[in-house]
């Protein structure tokens, strides 16, 4: 099993970061995408498939949450787990982004064991060993 | 939790250590004058239960090694130097949200902008007084500043 996983992040760099640390997490992928705001990572959810968006929170056009509320509306894109990569640590917010619909939640900075901790909950567990024979 | 310098240094040493594998010393040299001072700035705006900024100031160098490691490539990498002021604002934007959580604690929610960078380096004054750290990394010195401003009223 890998993962089509979509990226999105205002700051390229940051994209590149989340990128970098998946792959030192060995999480496989299968293919990665890039968005600069929700409104561009909708466009592109809509023109190509994939298993989960990790998102951060504060970005132009369209944010995180209301990326989130977006893809909820939309039931093409409803069942994709969304995981929020953020610097902001609040309760509230962190229950808000559960509430919507979020399914999980990383906090920077992040460690590769973390992100993958995170994306087993959210995706499952992967075979490591199947998944290294295949590449 | 108060701001205090001693606090100010160990979050954004801890980021330092955490984002970039880079591991900074207090300075212990008098810090560079700011009229002669070759560094960049980048700030990012918080607001919430109170406002403020944090601005992190560095040599070019220290933007390109923090790139370097972010990326996880070579420093002569291309793409390291077209990332260098991104990374800066990523550990800005990393540093002031890890601030928060340690000043505020997990309840209020703080609205982060997005960093921007820095014209030039005001001091901060008596009227205008805010924490400021200077930090050595690879023989450079890094300057980390948070600016809590006035609290919010809660009037109407």
């Amino acid at each position: 099993m890998a993962f089509r996983v979509l990226i999105v992040d205002d700051s390229a760099t940051t994209r590149k970061i989340v990128r970098r640390t998946l792959e030192l997490a060995r999480v496989p992928l299968a293919d990665v995408g890039e968005a600069p705001d929700g409104l561009a990572a909708l466009q592109l959810l809509r023109e190509r498939r994939f298993d989960v968006v990790l998102a951060d929170i504060n970005m132009p056009q369209m944010n995180g949450m209301e990326l989130i509320a977006a893809m909820s509306r939309d039931a093409q894109l409803a069942t994709i787990p969304v995981i929020i990569v953020t610097t902001e640590g609040s309760l509230q917010r962190i229950h808000e982004l559960h509430r919507m619909g979020a399914q999980g939640y990383i906090h920077k900075p992040f460690a590769p064991e973390k992100i993958r901790d995170i994306f087993r909950g959210v995706m499952g567990d992967w075979d490591d060993e199947a998944d290294e024979g295949a590449a | 939790m108060k701001l205090t310098k001693a606090l100010l240094e160990k979050v954004s040493a801890r980021v330092l250590a955490d984002t970039a594998f880079l591991m900074p010393e207090p300075l212990v040299t008098d810090p560079p004058p700011a009229s002669r001072w070759s560094a960049i700035g980048v700030r990012i705006l918080f607001s919430g239960p109170v406002r403020g900024y944090v601005e992190v100031w560095t040599p070019r160098a220290i933007a390109r090694r923090l790139a370097a490691n972010m990326l996880g490539r070579d420093i002569s990498d291309p793409d390291v130097e077209e990332n260098e002021l991104d990374a800066l604002m990523e550990t800005v934007n990393i540093i002031c949200g890890n601030l928060l959580l340690e000043v505020a604690g997990r309840d209020p929610i703080f609205h982060l902008g997005t960093p921007r960078t820095c014209r030039r380096l005001v001091p901060f004054t008596q009227r205008d007084p805010g924490t400021d750290v200077w930090l050595s990394l690879e023989g450079e010195a890094l300057l980390v500043r948070m600016r809590v401003a006035a609290e919010k009223t809660r009037a109407a």
